[in-house]
């Protein structure tokens, strides 16, 4: 238990709660909650972080430390810190808009991150190895220079990990992640050359490269007839390794770490994609900081990587079935299952299941699969700390992948087994499916607000344009004018319209002076109850025209038991409403 | 300072420079400010004492892999011993060579001390050799007689004090198929046991072969094939263990003592549906060969009895020239890092190979707890019952098979 210094501690509790309350009563009253430049869309790194240094990350510790323990702020129902005032993640050294920010097309998802065509042909030099464990590894330096990371798919799994490592890559890229370059190869092991100064660690010790270490690892392998062998070369990451990051906290020495990283949306969000995607190694081992220069100044850049256990794939065995569906410890289910002798079988167990030796083996019904009940070997803080607003961007995103675009993406992975393309196909757009019927319906689905000149709010509804859900009876907004120094509201009036139309007619004496604030709490009625909870949509008068600077999908945050499935409400029903007309109160 | 003024102190800093970024005009200036005042609390990352406990354990190599210099040691010095613990210490050289050494002392008075060194691997990783030099005094091992209708009334103990040096080779001729030879020179100590009733109370040379002298010096020639088609990390829920070993034991006073053993042992694991119970089958069976006047020394007949044969008897409770051992389990995994067994244990031992039929096995059954390492079962609790005891608890590092 902690000792408390009274005669120190207090006197500074006491100062610490003076000057909130000073600063609540006047700072804040001179704090607009909207600035000049909202909503913002890129978030600069401004301080130079040369001081920052290396930090592995401790797979054990990490796994002790997130099974056993929840690390971060504790406080649930956070809302996402790493937002613009529109509810959207802006661009950063964490993340980059791509699908669902400007349009991508089925031959931009395919070529992904990369900006080169691959290893250059030729000798290529190993400078170190990696044999320890299963999975060997080299990192080599192609003719060109480049640096390059070499894994390979274990014996008898020809594809598995590498063909499942690029389509994963792809779709994280398209998703907005930095992920790096990776490219499938074709290796003769007579390319190999030992580097002048190659090392290898084996057993914790670090020593010269020979080639037997090379021909060792080779061993564990798959290798084709003709002696080959499939790789996927990763293209080093720009700039300086630093280590993975952690799904908490800040990096203590980084100047421009200063959001939490449970309460990045992009983190959180990060759970519902590797949900889709079954990657259970969605751990910090798998994320990797690098020392970048921009602007003239060293920023840390932020990125995911290893995907090659996803899906189908464990790496070196097919997915086992219960990944995905359990924790790697869970405490209750542990003792229930002590007594039982086996007999209480759980789901997973009999759930059909894909298999093939090129792509693994995954869930093949996914009709009923709920994203909700996901589990990744061991959770992080921000796939804990996610809301169902985070869960509903992220479902947006995946909306905007196509089939075609999904279909095409499989063909990346050269698994060269139609019948398993056409499964890990279905796979990947089933899943969407499930997750953008399931998040999309979780939370007040109005989306893409726009304030014209034409007397109507606009908008749309995510949900019903998805066909997730049945149009809600009808639309509410209360309208009020939002005084931006102090934050407080004066109601203007309550408008209404059909669900049938995704848009409410504006009061007509909605003040219109140039700088003028207003919001609207649009809420959609007679649909699943969740829906029932409005949004805030602020708008800025400016330049005669309405410009939104403001969105908040859960201003009250997750309703009780939001994880459970929502009810919806039956299309018929949703119909028959349809015929309210427009109404103006106020 | 302690943890909560340093929060209180960190707070109020926190709050003092984060007044500036709330005036500010543009949203960028903001973050900017705010990222400009984080850098005067900025800190290097550092371990905290869990993550250096870990470390620690790690160097130990508790957790995976080797260990790496001085290191504590811990485990079973031989069968009945009890739970040992000491110091050891390991230096890598060569390529993945390394030179190791350990002594440890059990909660039995047993003692150990072994040096040895593994020799970097040959053959692209595939070939190892290692020699080993262990002394073990075990002051007090069971014996209870020879044959397979022994009384466990009989106990008594004898001092067993084997001294070895052995040279081993290895080869993985496949991924699933590996060779091994080695040959050992063994000298062997014997003597009273140090609690009674000793072994030259209740027996004599007539029924006990080999207790009419204390010393006996061995040279033994083992060659082995195994083909394990076992998972090799974590939980191995399907494939088998298939293996042969011979060894020729040459007695180098008289040859009174020399014999030869052959050993094979199978093991299967059959999953049902989809491993949510695991069949888990194993049988071995132990023969020696004998010339005409020679024996086998008490000591190094093959036994049944203990935690990794017949459960529910005492460690070497039945000793003869050959022995057949069969063991079955029923598994479930609750969790991926436990499994429960429901088990059956069944071996005899006889004089004659011709009788390892399935007449007058001792057999016992229980149920078992085993916790699951990295590299399969790492700990387990087992309570086991036969008609010689009600219940009998094992806690043993490992699985019995």
């Amino acid at each position: 238990m902690l000792s408390i210094n009274r005669t120190v501690a207090v006197p500074c509790l006491a100062v610490t709660a003076l000057f909130f309350i000073l600063t609540a009563a006047g700072g804040l009253a001179a704090t607009p909650r909207f600035l000049s430049d909202d909503p913002i869309a890129v978030v600069v790194d401004s301080q130079d972080a040369s001081n920052v240094t290396k930090r592995d990350i401790d797979l054990v510790y990490d796994t002790i430390e997130n099974l056993f323990t929840k690390p971060g702020d504790p406080t649930s129902n956070v809302r996402a810190q790493s937002v613009s005032t529109i509810d959207e993640v802006p661009d950063s050294s964490w993340f980059t808009n791509r699908i669902g920010a400007v349009p991508i097309s089925v031959d931009e998802l395919v070529k992904g991150p990369d900006t080169t065509n691959g290893p250059e042909p030729g000798a290529w030099s190993v400078i170190a190895a990696k044999i320890d464990g299963v999975t060997p590894g080299f990192t080599v330096r192609d003719a060109s220079g480049q640096v390059w990371f070499l894994k390979f798919d274990p014996p008898g799994y020809r594809a598995m990990a590498t063909g499942t490592e690029i389509v994963v890559s792809k779709l994280m890229w398209a998703l907005g992640y930095h992920v790096p370059e990776v490219h499938i190869a074709s290796l003769n092991p007579d390319r190999l050359t030992v580097g002048e100064k190659a090392t290898i660690t084996i057993n914790g010790r670090k020593r010269a490269l020979k080639r037997a270490d090379i021909n060792a690892a080779l061993n564990k392998a798959h290798r084709d007839k003709d002696g080959s062998y499939r790789v996927i070369a990763s293209k080093a990451l720009e700039g300086q390794p630093l280590g993975g990051f952690k799904f908490y906290g800040t990096r203590s020495d980084d100047p421009n770490d200063v959001i939490a990283h449970e309460h990045r949306r992009e983190l959180r969000a990060y759970g519902t994609f590797a949900a889709w995607l079954n990657h259970v190694d969605s751990k910090s081992i798998n994320t990797l900081d690098t020392l970048v220069e921009r602007d003239g100044r060293k920023i840390v850049r932020h990125h995911l990587l290893d995907f090659g256990s996803t899906i189908g794939s464990a790496g070196v065995y097919p997915r086992e079935a219960y990944e995905g569906s359990e924790y790697l410890v869970e405490g209750k289910k542990t003792l229930a299952g002590i007594p039982t002798l086996g007999l209480y079988v759980k789901g997973w167990r009999t759930a059909p299941r894909y298999r093939s030796s090129t792509v693994g083996s995954f869930p093949s019904d996914n009709s009923t699969w709920d994203p909700e009940q996901w589990k990744p070997r061991y959770a992080n803080s921000a796939f804990r700390a996610a809301r169902m607003d985070d869960k509903f961007w992220a479902a947006r995103r995946l909306q905007l992948f196509t089939s075609d675009m999904l279909r095409a993406v499989t063909q990346v992975g050269q698994f060269n087994d139609p019948p398993s393309e056409t499964a890990l196909a279905k796979f990947l757009i089933d899943r969407r499916d499930a997750i953008v019927r399931r998040y999309l319906i979780a939370v007040n689905p109005i989306v893409d607000l726009q304030l014209p000149e034409n007397g109507r709010l606009m908008f749309a509804n995510a949900a019903v344009d998805a066909d997730a859900a049945s149009m809600p009876m009808e639309y509410v907004a209360n309208w009020s004018r939002f005084d931006n120094a102090t934050g407080t509201t004066t109601a203007v009036g309550t408008t209404r319209s059909a669900g049938s139309r995704t848009s409410v007619p504006v009061p007509i004496d909605l003040p219109t002076a140039e700088g003028t604030y207003v919001r609207a709490e649009i809420a959609a009625m007679g649909g699943p109850a969740a829906w029932s909870a409005p949004v805030q949509a602020y708008f800025l008068r400016q330049h005669a025209n309405w410009k939104l600077v403001g969105f908040e999908r859960l201003p009250g945050g997750n309703a009780p038991n939001s994880s459970a499935p929502p009810t919806a409400t039956a299309r018929s029903q949703a119909i028959q409403r349809a015929s309210i007309t427009d109404t103006r109160q106020h | 300072m302690n943890a909560r003024l340093r929060l209180t102190t960190t707070t109020l800093l926190i709050s003092i420079v984060a007044a500036p970024a709330l005036a500010q005009d543009s949203r960028a200036d903001a973050i900017r400010q705010q990222q400009s005042d984080r850098q005067q609390y900025l800190s290097p990352p550092q371990k905290n004492t869990a993550e250096r406990v870990l470390d620690r354990l790690e160097r130990w190599g508790f957790i995976s892999g080797p260990p790496r210099g001085l290191h504590p040691w811990g485990g079973s010095i031989y069968p009945g011993s009890g739970f040992a613990a000491g110091v050891g210490a390991r230096q890598p050289f060569g390529d993945d060579g390394a030179v190791s050494v350990f002594s440890g002392y059990s909660i039995g008075s047993s003692a150990i001390a072994q040096a040895a060194v593994s020799l970097p691997t040959f053959a692209d990783g595939r070939g190892t050799l290692s020699l080993t030099g262990r002394y073990i005094d075990a002051p007090d091992v069971k014996y209870f007689g020879v044959g397979n209708d022994t009384s466990k009334d009989d106990r008594t103990r004898f001092g067993y004090s084997p001294t070895s040096g052995a040279a081993r080779l290895g080869f993985e001729l496949t991924d699933r198929l590996a060779a091994t030879a080695e040959i050992t020179y063994l000298q062997v100590d014997t003597s009273a046991a140090r609690t009674a009733p000793s072994i030259e109370e209740r027996f004599d040379p007539t029924d006990t072969p080999g207790l009419e002298q204390s010393q006996f010096d061995f040279v033994t020639a083992t060659a082995g094939l195994a083909y394990d088609s076992r998972r090799r990390l974590g939980y191995g829920g399907r494939g088998g263990l298939y293996r042969a070993n011979v060894t020729e034991y040459r007695d180098r006073n008289r040859g009174t003592y020399s014999f030869r053993s052959f050993e094979a042992e199978a093991r299967q694991l059959i999953p049902i549906l989809r491993g949510n119970w695991v069949i888990a089958l194993r049988a071995i069976a132990t023969v020696t060969d004998v010339d005409a006047e020679r024996e086998v020394p008490y000591f190094l007949l093959p036994s049944v009895g203990g935690g990794s044969t017949v459960r529910g008897y005492q460690d070497f409770r039945f000793r003869d020239r050959n022995r057949l051992v069969m063991n079955a389990e029923l598994r479930w995994t609750p969790s991926r890092f436990m499994d429960m067994a429901l088990f059956y244990d069944a071996g005899k031992v006889e004089a004659s190979r011709q009788d390892l039929d399935f007449d007058n096995l001792k057999d016992g059954y229980g149920i078992g707890m085993r916790l699951i390492g990295p590299r399969g079962y790492a700990f387990r609790v087992e309570a086991a019952r036969s008609v010689e005891h009600r219940a009998r608890l094992i806690v043993s590092a490992g699985g019995a098979f």
